[in-house]
């Protein structure tokens, strides 16, 4: 029996690329292509693996297990989907703990007003997402970049290279003008002014965890650990 | 990027021992090739400059010798390279002492 994985191994010039590990239901194809598409152009890699398409595969727990230890970040895409599978809901459980355990900073995605009936043991960050906002994807866009190291030269190095190339013809003292000047015209390259990203650490009154918490402007919502109602003060 | 050719009614041994001079002055490296009458000079590197390479041909007749002088940058891409300068202090220094009359 084959397994699906899908695992972009894209090199970028040497420099390693971060993995996150997406914890899905196989009925959400489409918002996690969206995620694994967000995570590639990011120039990082997603790890996903789908258990409804083969629930009688031999154990793949080890795999998922070095998978999980090997990525970055874990995200995890609680829907209804999930709470319907009792095989999805115990694997996706499975692998937050897994996660927690290898330290890892694992995100949950939820959303709005399809909130899952089941507690998570462990999240260090929270996001409740609009069905239809594409706002919202490019949040997670803008968390996974701000979460993920960066990927490629920086843009003085890319800039100083190529004054040194410039300047070259010029002799000694043109390559190290040329090398400070590309340098310093890479560096007004970088962009600038991204805007932040509003979160706020929410610490639940009930159970006591604490995470970052992404979508202040839902003041009402269940702990997705304990699963017993917040309101945001 | 400049070649010249001189002719001096002086043994070529006697070029040779005055364009060894003239590299100590320029503080370049020179090589002298005794078979072919060859000499390389190399003049050190500069703000602006790799350096450059004067090439010296000497070719023996009768009652004196012919002298080639080829100069170029050491690295061909660098344009603040003034390889003419040197050509023309050397074949001014050589026409000091030796007296030459330029060919062609």
């Amino acid at each position: 029996m084959v397994r699906i994985k899908y695992l972009n191994v894209k090199s970028s010039i040497g420099i390693k690329m971060a993995q996150v590990f997406i914890s899905h239901s196989r009925h959400d194809r489409e918002l996690v292509n969206n995620i694994k598409a967000i995570i590639e152009n990011l120039g990082h890699q997603a790890y996903l693996y789908e258990y409804e398409a083969h629930p009688y595969d031999s154990s793949p727990d080890t795999e998922i297990m070095n998978e999980i230890r090997k990525s970055d970040l874990v995200f995890t895409f609680l829907t209804r989907n999930v709470d319907d599978m009792p095989h999805t809901k115990s694997w996706v459980i499975s692998e937050v703990a897994i996660a927690r355990d290898a330290n890892k900073r694992t995100f949950v995605f939820e959303y709005e007003n399809e909130f899952v009936s089941f507690p998570l043991p462990y999240l260090t960050d929270y996001m409740i997402l609009d069905k239809h906002s594409v706002q919202d994807i490019l949040t997670v866009q803008r968390i996974a970049k701000k979460s993920l190291p960066q990927t490629g030269l920086p843009p003085e190095v890319g800039g100083g290279v190529l004054g040194v190339i410039l300047g070259a013809p010029f002799g000694p003292l043109g390559i190290l003008f040329g090398g400070l000047g590309g340098a310093w015209l890479g560096s007004t390259l970088r962009p600038s002014g991204t805007p932040e990203i509003p979160f706020l650490i929410a610490r639940c009154l009930w159970c006591g965890m604490q995470y970052n918490y992404y979508s202040p402007w839902v003041k009402k919502f269940p702990c997705p650990k304990c699963r017993r109602y917040l309101e945001l003060r | 990027m400049g070649k010249e050719r001189w002719y001096y009614k002086k043994s070529a041994d006697e070029i040779i021992s005055t364009l060894k001079e003239i590299s100590k002055e320029i503080s370049g490296g020179v090589e002298v090739d005794d078979i072919s009458r060859k000499i390389k000079i190399v003049t050190p590197p500069s703000l602006l400059s790799y350096g450059e390479i004067i090439e010296v041909l000497i070719d023996n007749y009768k009652d004196g010798v012919a002298v080639t002088v080829e100069a170029n940058p050491r690295v061909w891409f660098n344009i603040t390279s003034n390889p003419d300068r040197y050509l023309r202090h050397i074949t001014d220094k050589l026409n000091s002492i030796h007296k030459g009359q330029k060919i062609g």
